[in-house]
């Protein structure tokens, strides 16, 4: 239980003055975090789950300390989906290690605030499961529910995800070429980042070529689509494929249509787009 | 079941990793991640190679907790391309401990690296120096095949036809060149494991723990600044591998002449693999002269004069100047040196302090356990001094060079972090062995793992630009985060973020020794809260390259080659620029503030009139826009050309002075954007007209 505290070096035991030292400071963090960053599910995840971590009496387990790492990692990111998620898996991983019921039933309640909040999609099923994997005292039992949850998210609703400060869709960069324009940037979407966004507007009137590909898919239907502002829409099949449309103002988007399905990578690569000179 | 269980425990570690990559490969699939040729493949390898490579050992403790680690964090990767990130990082990380276990025993560290060698040779883009390496083996084999793309002049050559680099390092890849990149590439790996097994075995000599020894060495060659050459056609390990062999035969028991002789050979062979070396060869000659008794002290520094003038000598009649004079020797480079040591001082001293903080290069954010490192640096002089002295005499030599020579190239951008350095890494890498039992130093030290198995996962990630900020920040901390602005920059320098990183490196070395290291935790959690406090901020100033499409209209970053060598030169500045010099370029940044209320908009940038009326910017916050208009000063010729009579006049804008504008811009109803636009650019004008914007700060 104690080679990884050791490994990494973690307090292995409380010691009378961080009983109260260490509690107190991590909540100060929390207070501070709550004033830069703001009340936001994460801010209160946070201010939730670090004093729980930091009142632990007793050894800590390799498990315990991964969440500590976690959380850390987590305060770290400033509140992106990566820090939502580091947030979640200490939770957990505390969920796991920690050998009192009530504390472990009080390590569900970042995980509920997260889930409430609207952070995270479809991931109901798991804090369902964390709930429950609250109460047996048995380690390898709650490691089985919350498989069980895991199983259930995906077959409910698809990946589990957070949105963090950071879930904005990718914009493309436009450069000015000669009155036209282009966007010479490759950019790879997939389930993490779905979206790219194409500001149309200073080509407006002008004809625009634009390059995509799909990809990762066992058959040939469409993986993505490319959106016009005023609704015109056109499928983006497992290939290579180029687009000439004349630019109304406003902006358009490439979007990956495809929705999560074992065994499939969907991607589509917006590879890049241009003015061709006609139009107006 | 006893039998089971007899399997269980003999082949635990074998049995667990084989598992390991079976659960990854099929999770990988089922969960739709990304890349699954290549990482979803390799990953899985690695865990493999692992299994097979372990032996009769048990599952390391932190092996499974990591891959649970794995499994939770991929069933989360869709979150963001961050999210992924961690997942396959912590995949590659998995395999440390097993790879640890493995390195135990005769031919350990050789076992220990193989699980990673088909990520590093099979992932890893084949770029910056090493077309160039493999070029010259080439021209050795098989002149002008054209294998490896015909490079024949780069940056830094003095001629065309005659390349900077040293012909030695590419003449021992011929028995690899038939191979290809793959044999190359495996060459380095051997001989990064050679120069480990070389350094293991001096440390135990000189009295270290085994285990120690081990650790030591293995973790030079996993983390960076080792890892980001590990198994590429780079001098680096290659020069450590003849460094260690020359240093164990002249540390050791043979007869001076034999050990004198050695060390010479030694000097010179790592002068003819790559220049810079010979800050090595001067620390190792430095080192035998002061262990040597009576006479010999001083007849060895003499011997080396002698024989450095007798080389010069020879390279000019004989050679013809290629090998030293041609490349160095010449007077600009004397010039260059002396005016480095004597009138750029603060700039020598500046490239030696960022290669510790800066957030691109820096040691401190991609390898902390230097911080374990350098409070070890007192007791391992005290405990084993004799080592102290041979490691770190020539990492003293080697860094003065490397610094005097190259204060604003020393991190040799855009190549690995950190690999100009590996030579003085051997001393810090002695001094941390014994403190890897103190508390928190294992937390650095899995740090600096976790970062290292990112570069390996996603090697593009190592490739910085000198341009101010650092790939792996932008893929974790995502396009908008504030916290680039909070770490220093020696592109770009600020005092704020070098006085606070710096305070903040001496702080948390002064905790690896306070009370035994026991405090360290706490200061690695508060770094945790700085970080995190920087980067959830409101963001009220950008640097303008740093701005992201999401908040600008076209727009040309400037220069548009990303490759530092087009700027190293330049006198006003040397960071990237975002040029605005078409009339529909606009930059729109959101800011927080009231209706009626007055914002103070600090503006830096450089104005170009070429051909045009004078450039200008008009500033606005959803209410009337405030204009200004102003022209650069361009350097004069003769300041140049007292400066360096070979620079041409190039009138870009690196070349023109900076100008500071403060304009008070009345806010309009919220939510406000602040909209920049360039004034008077209007076609035609020529290519250089325009507003080159540095700089904006909102107050």
């Amino acid at each position: 239980m104690q080679d990884c505290a050791r490994e990494l070096q973690l307090p292995l035991r409380s010691e009378a003055s961080h009983r109260i030292a260490l509690p107190a400071a991590v909540l100060v963090a929390s207070a501070l975090l709550a004033a830069v960053a703001g009340i936001t599910a994460w801010s209160i995840a946070l201010a939730l789950l670090l004093p729980l971590l930091a009142s632990r009496r007793g050894d800590w387990s390799r498990a315990y300390a991964a969440a500590a790492v976690a959380a850390a990692l987590s305060v770290a990111s400033g509140g992106g989906a990566a820090g939502l998620t580091a947030a979640m898996i200490s939770a957990l991983l505390a969920l796991l290690a920690e050998p009192s019921r009530v504390r472990r039933l009080a390590f569900v309640a970042p995980m509920a605030v997260l889930v409430s909040s609207g952070s995270f999609r479809d991931a109901l099923p798991l804090a369902i499961a964390a709930g429950a994997a609250g109460i047996p005292a048995r380690k390898d039992l709650r490691l089985a529910l919350l498989a069980a949850g895991a199983c259930a998210c995906l077959l409910a609703g698809g990946l589990p995800g957070a949105y963090g400060t950071d879930a904005s869709p990718w914009v493309a960069r436009s450069v000015a070429r000669g009155e036209g324009a282009c966007w010479p940037d490759t950019v790879t979407l997939d389930h993490s980042a779905p979206v790219l966004l194409l500001d149309l507007s200073p080509v407006e009137g002008m004809e625009v070529e634009l390059h995509a590909s799909g990809g990762g898919v066992r058959d040939g239907d469409p993986v993505g689509r490319l959106e016009l502002p005023g609704g015109t829409r056109w499928d983006i099949p497992p290939r290579d494929t180029s687009f000439t449309f004349v630019a109304p103002r406003g902006t358009a988007r490439v979007v990956l249509s495809r929705a999560w399905r074992p065994f499939e990578h969907p991607v589509v690569r917006f590879c890049s787009a241009r003015t061709t000179g006609g139009g107006r | 079941m006893r039998l089971l269980r007899a399997v269980g425990m003999r082949w635990g570690g074998a049995l667990f990793h084989v598992a390991a990559a079976v659960a990854v490969f099929i999770a990988w699939r089922i969960l739709g991640m990304p890349s699954p040729g290549t990482l979803g493949r390799l990953i899985p390898l690695q865990l493999l190679l692992t299994g097979l490579l372990i032996g009769r050992r048990p599952v390391p403790g932190a092996s499974a907790l990591l891959l649970g680690v794995f499994l939770a964090t991929s069933l989360f990767w869709a979150s963001g391309p961050a999210v992924f990130l961690t997942a396959a990082t912590v995949g590659v990380l998995t395999s440390f401990p097993g790879m640890r276990a493995a390195s135990r025993g005769r031919a350990g560290l050789l076992r220990a690296v193989l699980p990673v060698a088909p990520l590093v040779i099979l992932l890893t883009l084949f770029t910056g120096d090493e077309p160039h390496h493999a070029t010259i083996t080439e021209g050795f084999v098989s002149p002008g095949t054209g294998r490896f793309g015909n490079l024949t002049t780069q940056f830094g050559d003095p001629v065309e036809g005659l390349t900077h680099h040293q012909q030695l390092y590419p003449l021992l890849h011929v028995p690899a060149y038939p191979l290809g990149i793959p044999g190359m590439r495996m060459l380095d790996l051997l001989f990064a494991v050679g120069a480990s097994m070389l350094f293991a075995r001096m440390m135990r000599r000189e009295g270290m723990a085994e285990e120690d020894a081990g650790d030591a060495a293995l973790l030079g060659m996993l983390t960076i600044p080792g890892a980001g050459i590990l198994g590429l056609v780079y001098p680096g390990w290659c020069a450590m591998l003849t460094f260690f062999a020359g240093v164990l035969v002249a540390a050791g028991s043979r007869s001076w002449r034999l050990r004198l002789a050695v060390v010479f050979l030694v000097s010179f062979l790592l002068f003819l693999m790559k220049t810079r070396f010979a800050g090595l060869s001067i620390g190792l000659l430095a080192a035998f002269s002061i262990t040597s008794r009576g006479w010999r002290r001083w007849s060895i520094p003499l011997a080396a004069v002698l024989g450095i003038l007798l080389l010069i000598v020879a390279d000019a009649t004989v050679l013809g100047g290629r090998l030293f004079l041609a490349r160095y020797g010449n007077v600009l480079t004397l010039r260059h040196l002396a005016a480095n040591a004597s009138g750029r001082f603060a700039s020598v001293a500046m490239g030696a302090l960022s290669s510790l903080v800066d957030g691109e290069s820096g040691l401190l954010w991609r390898a902390p356990w230097v911080l374990a490192a350098i409070a070890g640096l007192p007791a391992l002089w005290r405990t084993h001094g004799r080592l102290f002295l041979w490691l770190a005499l020539p990492a003293a030599t080697y860094l003065a060079l490397l610094f005097l020579w190259m204060p604003y190239d020393w991190a040799s951008a855009p190549t690995p972090p950190g690999r100009l350095l590996l030579p003085a890494m051997p001393v810090l890498l002695a001094s941390l062995a014994p403190m890897l039992r103190r508390r928190g130093v294992g937390a650095l030290v899995w740090v600096s793992l976790a970062v290292s198995a990112a570069l390996i996962a996603f090697p593009s990630l190592r490739f910085n630009y000198f341009d101010g900020t650092d790939r792996m920040l932008g893929a974790f901390w995502g396009r908008f985060t504030a916290l680039t602005e909070w770490l220093p920059s020696q592109v770009r320098p600020r005092l704020v973020p070098y006085v606070v990183w710096t305070a903040w490196a001496v702080l948390l070395t002064s905790l690896c020794i306070f009370r035994k290291g026991r405090m360290l935790p706490a200061g690695l959690m508060a770094t945790a809260l700085l970080v995190g406090l920087m980067s959830a901020g409101p963001r009220r100033s950008w640097e303008a390259e740093d701005i992201p499409p999401d908040y600008r209209t076209l727009c040309v970053d400037y220069p548009a080659e990303l490759d530092p060598s087009e700027r190293k030169h330049w006198i006003s500045t040397i960071e990237r620029m975002l040029l605005l010099n078409d009339p529909r370029d606009a930059v729109m940044l959101p800011v927080a503030a009231t209706d009626g209320e007055t914002l103070e908009v600090d503006l830096r940038f450089i104005s170009i009139r070429d051909g045009g009326p004078v450039p200008g910017l008009a500033v606005s916050c959803g209410a009337s826009p405030e204009s200004l208009y102003a022209s650069s000063e361009h350097f004069e010729e003769e300041v140049l050309q007292r400066r360096d009579s070979l620079i041409p006049l190039p009138l870009t804008a690196g070349y023109f002075g900076g100008i500071r504008e403060l304009l008070r811009v009345p806010a309009g109803t919220p939510p406000c954007t602040l909209r920049i636009v360039p004034l008077g650019v209007e076609p035609p004008h020529g290519p250089e007209h325009g507003i080159y914007l540095q700089r904006v700060e909102v107050r």
